[in-house]
């Protein structure tokens, strides 16, 4: 062991050695002729960091108490300081966040990431955004307004329909027999703990990917692109300016257009005496209470919610075809695309009252769901198989 | 030109202090050369204060609406954004056996008397009004001034009032009507006529519901154009990036 310092390393370096072959592998990183829906995993990672820190500011604030709960969002609302702002940064971003990690998942199902060698980075962004969904759900109830009230009674009474414990069960979340007091206690615990394991998670997430690599989307097109650029300059320079025009459309929402986004039963306080109109859920949680609604049985709703989110942790094992771009393989490209229009459709029939013509619209939109993934994109990786391609078999590194 | 300094002040504290360890938005509101004295006072012959019509809303609020209606919502003590003497306020809320920091209760003991004293409706809390009534601002502003002459024909039940645009009850409307010509001195020499009344307390409310509309479209702009600068800027460094490397 040499005892002297080598005069180019700094004192940081020194002590903590393992940092500069981080930043040399995060600047050397090689990464493939991506697309700009390459650059939706930066917008997310800023968009959950502003909604980190905006959530820490709220929680100085907030009173997480029956009698308490809607008054304190109102005193952050008009007496604390810049809380308007801080408050309208996390409303407003919890939309956006959705809004990015749909399309994140919508690309990583349409160019195959969720393929080998990628599993874990498909898994552990599957079970972030089940996270982010309770997040959503739990931060929802907080305020205690109508809404908050009634749709944390509609979810969680959906509990309920499990046979045998459903009752016991329900009772045992909510620590009374009602949704009251304790529940909201729980509910803020939830939500603010989450927030750290989400961070932890998307850690998680960033080294699978690093392990791997991204995927390359010209890899199945009759003229594979194989050359790589190194992420630093021209990927960071790249990423920020998505960010950039994320962060544009993130301001657009939350100072010109709040009215988007507040529901006007939410300003009410919580009433058990007393049901809204109509009780719509926000939009990016709309999906799956639509398909709630859509079956007559509340246990088959439940089951059917929740297989919809489970069979996208299958795929990489349903879908093992050598190809992976949607754009080159007819088949699966047609029933991503009448998945996408499904999962609009489930958002649109969730946020509209139970019509006949929007529960048939529902039940259509979860066949097209269920049949995409367990029977078209199967036989399509079947067909792939059959009719072996040299040109796209294997991926290289 | 006055709200525009305002603003910038409110802009760029909210921009700075993210925290809430800064100086209170209420302490820096009251610009310098709003003259409080002549609030209480009749107008005189000096050079007329300018009032935003929600500071005259306010006005209104204090001396008609608040003797029926809440604002449960906000305290006394907020309203320091339009009525900059704190003395004022601390006067009203004395007034109501309240304080600076209680909220703007109903005068009301109970809902059973409120009802009692409105022909069986209880006057609603006006706290998000402006926001949560069907037809929004523009309804309130017609309504205030929609109250005219029982025609021949019309029979009313006791304590109803003949109003063709309220939604409720079919003209059998139980709001007495709040507002009559002259009946506010507004310091900065304002008629107040019945049109110019409803203007002003419709403006008075949507600020209760929403207090932060003008600094947040200040900010937003404020926000998307240093965004349109950064974005040009990684915009020229991208492309030229993308031919050297």
């Amino acid at each position: 062991m040499k005892d002297s310092i080598p005069p180019t390393r700094n004192w940081l370096d020194t002590r903590l050695p393992f940092l500069r072959p981080f930043w040399q592998h995060m600047a050397h990183f090689p990464m493939p002729p991506v697309n700009l829906l390459w650059t939706i995993g930066a917008c997310l990672i800023v968009a959950f960091g502003l909604m980190f820190v905006s959530g820490l500011f709220l929680s100085l604030h907030y009173q997480p108490d029956l009698s308490l709960a809607f008054d304190s969002v109102e005193a952050i609302e008009r007496r604390v300081p810049s809380g308007w702002l801080i408050r309208s940064i996390h409303t407003g971003g919890v939309s956006m966040l959705f809004a990015a990690l749909y399309l994140h998942v919508g690309r990583g199902l349409w160019y195959g990431s969720y393929k080998a060698p990628r599993e874990i980075v498909w898994l552990s962004g599957l079970l972030l955004m089940l996270l982010f969904m309770t997040t959503a759900f739990a931060g929802y109830v907080l305020p205690w307004g109508q809404m908050s009230y009634w749709g944390a009674t509609v979810i969680t009474h959906a509990v309920e329909a499990i046979p045998g414990i459903g009752h016991g069960l329900l009772v045992y979340l909510l620590g009374e027999d009602t949704l009251g007091g304790i529940a909201l206690h729980r509910f803020f615990i939830l939500h603010f703990t989450l927030g750290f394991i989400i961070a932890a998670i998307i850690g998680l997430h960033i080294l699978c990917l690093h392990g791997t690599g991204s995927s390359n989307p010209t890899l199945d097109s009759p003229h594979p692109d194989r050359s790589t650029r190194p992420f630093a300059p021209f990927y960071v320079v790249k990423d920020c300016l998505a960010v950039c025009v994320f962060l544009a459309l993130f301001a657009v929402l939350i100072f010109f257009l709040p009215e988007l986004l507040g529901k006007l039963d939410n300003i009410i306080p919580a009433n058990p005496l007393k049901t809204p109109a109509d009780i719509t859920p926000e939009w990016y949680l709309a999906p799956w209470f639509a398909m709630l609604r859509a079956i007559p049985s509340r246990l088959g709703g439940l089951i059917a919610a929740a297989s919809s989110l489970l069979v996208l942790f299958l795929l990489p094992w349903l879908d093992r075809s050598p190809r992976h771009n949607a754009t080159y393989r007819p088949l699966v490209r047609l029933g991503m695309g009448l998945f996408f229009i499904a999962f609009i459709t489930l958002i649109l029939a969730g946020m509209h009252g139970a019509t006949p013509l929007w529960v048939w619209l529902s039940r259509g939109s979860m066949l097209v769901w269920f049949l995409t993934f367990l029977v078209l994109l199967p036989l399509a990786a079947y067909r792939e198989r059959q009719t072996r391609d040299a040109s796209t078999q294997g991926e290289t590194p | 030109m006055r709200s525009c300094f305002r603003q910038t002040g409110i802009a760029f504290l909210a921009a700075l202090s993210l925290t809430s360890i800064s100086i209170t938005t209420r302490a820096e509101s009251p610009a310098p050369e709003q003259a409080p004295a002549t609030q209480t006072t009749a107008p005189t012959a000096d050079p007329l204060p300018i009032m935003r019509p929600e500071e005259r809303g306010l006005m209104i609020f204090q001396q008609v609406c608040s003797s029926c209606h809440s604002m449960e919502r906000a305290h006394y003590g907020d309203m320091i954004a339009l009525q900059p003497s704190a003395t004022a306020l601390q006067h009203w809320a004395q007034q109501r056996h309240a304080g600076l920091e209680s909220p703007i209760a109903s005068p009301y003991p109970s809902v059973a008397v409120g009802k009692a004293n409105n022909g069986g409706d209880y006057p609603p809390d006006l706290s998000h009004i402006a926001r949560t009534i069907r037809g929004g601002p523009d309804y309130i502003r017609q309504m205030l001034a929609g109250y005219r002459p029982v025609p021949p024909g019309v029979t009313l039940a006791p304590n109803t009032y003949y109003n063709p645009i309220a939604l409720t009850h079919h003209h059998k409307f139980k709001m007495r009507p709040p507002l009559h010509e002259g009946m506010i001195a507004f310091p900065d020499g304002t008629k107040a006529t019945i049109p110019q009344m409803a203007n002003d307390v419709t403006a008075f409310l949507q600020w209760a519901d929403d207090s932060h509309r003008h600094t947040r479209q200040f900010i937003g702009t404020a926000v998307l154009l240093y965004l349109a600068l950064l974005g040009g800027v990684l915009l020229a460094l991208w492309r030229l990036l993308k031919r050297t490397t």
